[in-house]
């Protein structure tokens, strides 16, 4: 008896050591900065002076009177829309290649994601820079294939410049191919062995196997996807610095403008808590509508 | 999935709070402008015995942490300077944090939000990045701590002296002086039969009657783009006998000021006498210029970066001072970087010994090689000319000159709370003007209503 109650606590004693890591850093990095967000959301907040409460005055002013507010949040809204559809086309397709037997796939694989890590870094952000400049390599390959210059700068051209930050982000399609490889492994093969038998075509496989089985993989993909893209921002300050025109004026780089360019934490944290509220909402409306298209293979059973 | 989320995008934040918790006190920071204040009595204080007793130098051990921004050979040179004053004064030991520019003044302010600033700092003096440091008290005044065993600054002129102060008082020792000059590639003015102006245009007219035969030259553009907004202007505006910023109203010019630099800058780019300007965004740094690359004959620069102009072309270029710098003396000198002492530093005296150290010893500004610009001691500057490299000369000579010709005034005053957005906004507008959305008129009349609005925001 007695024994089994030292026991018992000694065994709390040791879940609470397990967690501990966790619930510190969910306590200091989240739960705590979350608080106080949202409290600074609220203040006049300059970093050097103690905050200062003025209410929902940094709320009305973004949104009545907040001309880059209204603009930021329309580039981004573009970049989310047009990125996540197209790189999760390329990385699904990309992955159902590297599905195949081959030799060397290995090697084929690791080239294939290295872009993804290194697409984020400060020097393939000046790359792209140089490689869509006027002189750069861009114009040269269309001189050289259609005997035409362009004769832009693609990054710094207004009608041109976001495109070419959305083809950065594409490019960056590692980590959901990885996603989606691991998934497309997990369908068994029996499957398209019986469709093959049945006469289903290639096209006709993939709709009505390969889809459907991998919706729960495209749904974790989407989620992370949106919430990726509007976290943008290296690209945003180093290729284009959110010109021209504020064409590339990503949400986080107007964030960190107000922050840590003129100083207005609490402006800045109104903003983000409103960038909160629109992730939130949005990773809500694709779980709400998931059931419509996700297939729970177990659910089935 | 929303907390991840959650955790990066206000981690610059969590930094923050886990250092200071939620109540960042005010209370805190004013207590330490209060302590400076009496800091500084105390400073004249002791400054008066230990210059009577002169002996009794309780070395007891301490640290200074000094910070700096820059690239790889100051770091080197500097940290060197470090052990050499060590070696000296045994009981001081350094701790230096050392970056490049990018993200220096960010992490200041989170220093300082911590109650943490470094003792020794480089620092600017009357820039809009470092206004807000002043405001709030958080750097000394260096007036207390004036004398020849402790900061000493006999040895430098009143002039360069002065670019350290602001409402008479003295916040930074300058390290180097510097000039802003349009840089000018000497074989291709004789190419084009041309005189390269000594001291100067004086008119903007005159020198877009040169460009336009410099174009002819490379065959491409006249030059890069000399009407920049983020120096340029500055210098336009002084010919007008005007200012970029200024109190009460953000900016100190008028219509007719603005409406011509910006039609002047689209006619000459125009004319092919500038690059295009989405060629003009997307030109950074001196080695892409198109003066380096031989596609235009003038760039603008600082006295100490035409080193980067030779050394990447091998060609010689002189300086020369911008249009109306006879005339209305439009040309100032800065310094290049200062050295300042944050108010909560516990070892003032030690740390302006230090800078003292820092701009007058030989051997240590041997080391330095007047990277951080020409050295404002009369003494280290005659010690090391010798060993001056033809840019260093270059752009000594060009200081002189602006100096002995009278070609250069005092800097404009400093700007007010809110500069870096009225510059962001003047940003804005200059592409809404250079794209064609909007006339230079326009633009105009939005801008002097939305800095108005910035300067009664920040006020």
């Amino acid at each position: 008896m007695n024994g089994k109650q030292i026991r018992i606590r000694y065994e709390n004693k040791a879940g609470y050591a397990f967690i501990a890591p966790w619930v510190i850093g969910f306590l200091g990095l989240m739960l705590i900065p979350l608080v106080c967000l949202i409290y600074f959301s609220f203040t006049r907040f300059d970093l050097l002076s103690s905050p200062q409460w003025v209410g929902l005055s940094n709320y009305v002013d973004i949104v009545f009177s907040d001309r880059k507010f209204v603009q930021s949040l329309k580039v981004t809204f573009i970049y989310v829309l047009v990125l996540v559809p197209a790189r999760l086309a390329v990385a699904l397709m990309i992955a159902m290649l590297l599905n195949t037997r081959h030799r060397l796939i290995g090697t084929y694989r690791t080239m294939l994601y290295i872009p993804s890590i290194i697409g984020g870094s400060v020097a393939v952000a000046v790359m792209w820079g140089l490689l869509f400049s006027r002189t750069g390599a861009v114009n040269s390959v269309v001189q050289s294939i259609f005997g035409w210059n362009p004769n832009i700068s693609w990054i710094a051209d207004p009608r041109t410049a976001l495109g070419t930050l959305i083809l950065l982000g594409i490019w960056q399609f590692g980590s959901p191919m990885v996603i989606f490889l691991a998934g497309l492994k997990n369908i068994p093969y029996s499957y398209y062995e019986a469709a093959i038998v049945d006469g289903a075509n290639g096209w006709q496989r993939f709709v009505k196997i390969t889809l459907p089985m991998l919706s729960p993989v495209i749904l974790f993909n989407l989620v992370m996807q949106i919430i990726n893209g509007f976290m943008t921002f290296t690209q945003g300050l180093i290729i284009t610095g959110g010109g021209p025109l504020d064409k590339t004026l990503f949400y986080q780089l107007y964030v960190y403008r107000t922050g840590f360019e003129y100083f207005q934490m609490g402006y800045a944290s109104a903003l983000s808590c409103i960038m909160l509220v629109i992730v939130a909402l949005l990773a809500l409306i694709v779980f709400k509508t998931s059931n419509m298209w996700v297939h729970y293979e177990s659910r089935s059973e | 999935m929303k907390l991840t989320w959650m955790s990066s995008l206000i981690i610059a934040l969590a930094a923050i709070m886990i250092l200071a918790g939620c109540s960042i006190g005010g209370s805190n920071i004013d207590a330490n402008s209060n302590n400076n204040n009496s800091n500084s009595n105390q400073t004249s204080d002791t400054n008066t015995t230990s210059s009577t007793g002169e002996q009794p130098k309780s070395e007891e051990p301490i640290e200074l942490r000094i910070s700096w921004w820059g690239g790889q050979a100051r770091h080197d040179a500097t940290n060197q300077v470090l052990s050499m004053y060590s070696e000296l004064h045994p009981h001081v030991t350094f701790l230096p944090e050392f970056q490049g520019y990018d993200g220096y003044f960010q992490k200041l302010t989170l220093q300082a939000t911590t109650n943490n600033m470094p003792d020794v700092m480089q620092f600017y003096v009357g820039s809009a990045d470092t206004q807000q440091f002043y405001d709030k008290g958080l750097i000394a005044s260096l007036d207390g701590l004036l004398g020849s065993d402790l900061l000493d600054v006999s040895d430098v002129s009143d002039s360069a002296l002065s670019t350290g102060k602001m409402d008479g008082v003295l916040y930074g020792i300058p390290l180097g002086l510097n000039a802003y000059a349009f840089v000018v590639d000497k074989a291709a003015y004789e190419a084009a039969g041309l005189t390269i102006p000594e001291h100067g245009y004086d008119s903007w007219e005159q020198l877009e009657e040169h460009l336009v035969k410099l174009k002819a030259v490379t065959a491409e553009y006249g030059a890069d783009d000399l009407l920049t907004l983020s120096n340029t202007f500055r210098y336009y505006a002084r010919m007008f006998g005007q200012t970029q910023y200024a109190e009460g109203t953000g900016i100190g010019f008028d219509e007719q000021v603005y409406v011509s630099f910006y039609q002047m800058k689209k006619r000459w780019i125009e004319q092919g006498l500038i690059p295009p300007y989405d060629v003009i965004l997307t030109t950074t740094g001196i080695e892409n210029s198109m003066t380096v690359k031989g596609s235009a004959a003038v760039s603008p620069g600082y006295t100490n970066q035409i080193g980067t102009f030779t050394q990447a072309t091998g060609k010689e270029y002189q300086l020369v001072p911008l249009p109306g710098s006879r005339t209305a003396k439009v040309m100032d000198l800065r310094g290049s970087q200062f050295m300042s002492i944050s108010a909560n530093s516990a070892h003032k005296e030690e740390a302006a010994r230090f800078i003292s150290y820092f701009i007058n010893d030989i051997e240590a500004n041997k080391v330095l090689n007047a990277e951080r610009g020409i050295p404002v001691a009369s003494k280290v500057r005659d010690a090391l000319k010798e060993g001056f490299n033809d840019a260093q000369l270059a752009g000594m000579e060009y200081i002189n000159l602006l100096t002995e010709q009278d070609l250069a005034s005092p800097i404009d005053p400093p700007p007010p709370a809110g500069a870096t957005e009225i510059e962001r906004l003047m940003m804005d507008l200059e592409q809404q003007i250079l794209f064609n959305v909007i006339t230079p008129e326009e633009a105009y009349a939005t801008l002097k209503e939305e800095a108005l609005k910035i300067i009664e925001r920040n006020s």
